[in-house]
């Protein structure tokens, strides 16, 4: 097991690994010199040859490509991802303060959508075909079908500007003012939520319906176990394990529908962070926030193959 | 001399028709083929849908209540919604397509290739291919359809790169257990060629898993697409796009929710389309479910 873990982080640093290469070289090969978007920016000051090629030299612009790549690498090793040329500021200040924001948000959808998705998708599964499968089957198809900022805006719509129950916008810390920050979140968290809730349902129907049909399950009706304990530990027991799997996919969903959700609601997360930066081709930001998300997600990877083991005994890692 | 009657042979369903006959029985997936095919038709036919020129401006009727005259209004510029919302179709449909395409011809190939050498070979690929994968798809196709500067073409390499490694992956998995079969060894000693083996009896075996994961990514890209356009990094204006009119109606929420409700109602039925067609795919074609389907109409 151990053996297996280290394996994986290994593994998972190579592809880290690859990833910054990746990055790095598809960002600088194309068009688009950042210090050039930076005086068109409107200062003017800065437009003459001989400042711009000091601000090259500044931000190490004028090197070879491999020796920036590898002076960048050596850098986020020790923590320095470099200054934003468009914020004027350090990109791990500038990560740090957003990606706590995008955390909150996304453990109280991740949170929301396993627990209500599994839940109805085992009320669905064990009421099969009757009137409130449907109905959540259809809610949960619509989920995983309508555009997150879509669903936001009508959101925004009815519950913001008709019927002014909610605020439409904004983030503040909970710390701060709970109430408040409550009240803002409940839109966004519900719009980032409702597709990991859709998906983790429909994923718990059809297994939990694959296990029905289980030997094992026709034994405990067989042996005379109440169906209680039928349905907690014969069926659920065995039936979420494909539902783990999600809830590691949970993790890329929640960041890639920041993107989105952060900018319909104006939250000042990661996702809008990395939105208005690849707008103003502020690629140090992009290549941290990249680098960061894609660590994450490993991770988060490594934890679900991790915990098939604990979940299923007939699992063994070579 | 009597003749001799040869026995009738017993009439065969082909695997296409019981497929269709366990599509055709389930509502959903029924309703998903049909959305499907008005939404192909919408598409091709646009010029002679659309009431009006999507591009047309008139700034005289801008801002339109829905009328008689525009069904569904008009936009800032006084276009016709209605025009834009079907023209918008042809958008999503060649971004669809194309995107798909790249998917499954670079990342399939990938695949192939992997499977079938493995080693060095697939070990290079497969990491490539997680790196891929551990970047959410929208933000991968969000960086590089701004470095390439958005369009329709752009837009289309940015998607394709993001379901890209999904094709990858399930066509090595597949063709990985295609291998093992004896018809293959048996290919083989006869002296079939690598590329014979591979496109005579990997590639067509491996094939149903594909399709399913094919239909459902056009109604991912699609999405992706209506994303992208939303956040001003997709399809550039004046192209009409689902995502981009949406966005565009966003400012006269209050005065004009249509503009921002009826493309993003389009793109939602045609997504739900592509996703219930994907799963009564899945089902028609999934083995396991032989049998089981077809009589009673019902899903598992």
């Amino acid at each position: 097991m151990q053996i297996y873990i280290i394996k994986r982080l290994l593994l998972g640093l190579v592809v880290l690994f690859l990833l910054t290469f990746i990055v790095f070289m598809v960002m600088r090969l194309l068009p688009g010199d950042p210090l050039s978007l930076f005086v068109a920016q409107g200062d003017i000051s800065i437009a003459d040859e001989s400042k711009l090629d000091a601000m090259r030299a500044e931000y190490g612009l004028d090197k070879p490509l491999l020796v920036q790549y590898f002076f960048w690498l050596g850098n986020a090793f020790s923590g320095d991802l470099g200054k934003s040329i468009f914020y004027q500021a350090k990109v791990t200040k500038l990560i740090s303060e957003s990606m706590p924001v995008t955390i909150h948000l996304g453990i109280l959808a991740v949170a929301l959508g396993a627990f209500f998705g599994i839940i109805f998708g085992i009320t669905c599964a064990l009421r099969r075909d009757k009137a409130i499968d449907s109905l959540l089957t259809f809610i949960a198809n619509i989920g995983i079908t309508a555009p997150p900022f879509w669903l936001g805006i009508l959101m925004i719509y009815l519950f913001g500007l008709q019927l002014r129950w909610l605020p439409i916008q904004g983030y503040t810390s909970p710390v701060v003012d709970f109430w408040k920050s409550s009240r803002q979140l409940i839109m966004p968290v519900f719009c980032l939520s409702f597709f990991s809730l859709s998906s983790i349902a429909r994923q718990t129907r059809s297994s939990m319906l694959e296990v029905v049909r289980q030997d094992y399950v026709r034994t405990a009706w067989a042996k005379g176990l109440r169906e209680r304990s039928i349905v907690v530990r014969h069926m659920i027991k065995n039936g979420l394990i494909p539902v783990v799997t999600m809830l590691g996919m949970q993790v890329r969903m929640v960041f890639g529908g920041s993107v989105l959700i952060e900018t319909v609601f104006n939250v000042p997360g990661f996702g809008r962070l990395m939105v208005q930066s690849v707008t103003s081709h502020d690629y140090l930001i992009v290549q941290a926030g990249i680098l960061i998300i894609a660590a994450i997600v490993i991770v988060a990877n490594l934890l679900v193959d991790i915990s098939y083991g604990w979940l299923d005994p007939r699992i063994r890692y070579g | 001399m009597t003749t001799l009657e040869l026995p009738k042979a017993e009439q065969r369903h082909s695997e296409f028709w019981r497929i269709m006959t366990v599509i055709t029985r389930r509502k959903l997936s029924l309703i998903g083929f049909i959305i499907i095919i008005l939404f192909v038709l919408t598409a091709i036919f646009a010029n002679w849908l659309a009431p009006y020129d999507p591009y047309e401006m008139a700034p005289e009727i801008q801002l339109q209540q829905p009328s008689l005259h525009h069904l569904l209004g008009t936009d800032t510029l006084g276009r016709d919604t209605l025009s834009r919302l079907i023209y918008g179709a042809r958008t999503s449909l060649i971004i669809g397509l194309g995107a798909v395409a790249i998917g499954v011809i670079v990342g399939q190939s990938l695949g192939l290739i992997a499977s079938y050498f493995g080693g060095i070979i697939s070990g290079i690929i497969m990491r490539f291919m997680d790196a891929l994968m551990a970047v959410p798809g929208i933000m991968s196709a969000l960086v590089i359809s701004a470095i390439l500067g958005g369009g329709i073409k752009n837009v289309v390499i940015a998607l394709g790169v993001s379901v890209l490694a999904g094709h990858c992956r399930l066509m090595c998995s597949q063709a990985l257990s295609v291998k093992q079969n004896d018809y293959i060894v048996a290919g083989r000693s006869m002296g079939a060629s690598d590329v014979r083996v591979i496109f005579r009896h990997i590639l067509p075996n491996s094939f149903p898993p594909l399709l399913v994961l094919i239909t459902m990514d056009l109604g991912v890209v699609i999405i992706s697409e209506a994303g992208l356009s939303f956040l001003g990094v997709g399809v550039m204006p004046p192209t009409p796009a689902w995502g981009s009119m949406v966005n565009d109606g966003y400012r006269y929420l209050l005065t004009l929710p249509v503009l921002s409700f009826a493309p993003g109602l389009a793109c939602m039925l045609v997504v739900f389309g592509f996703s219930m067609a994907g799963d009564g795919l899945r089902d028609a074609l999934d083995p396991r479910l032989r049998g089981t389907l077809g009589e009673t109409g019902k899903g598992p």
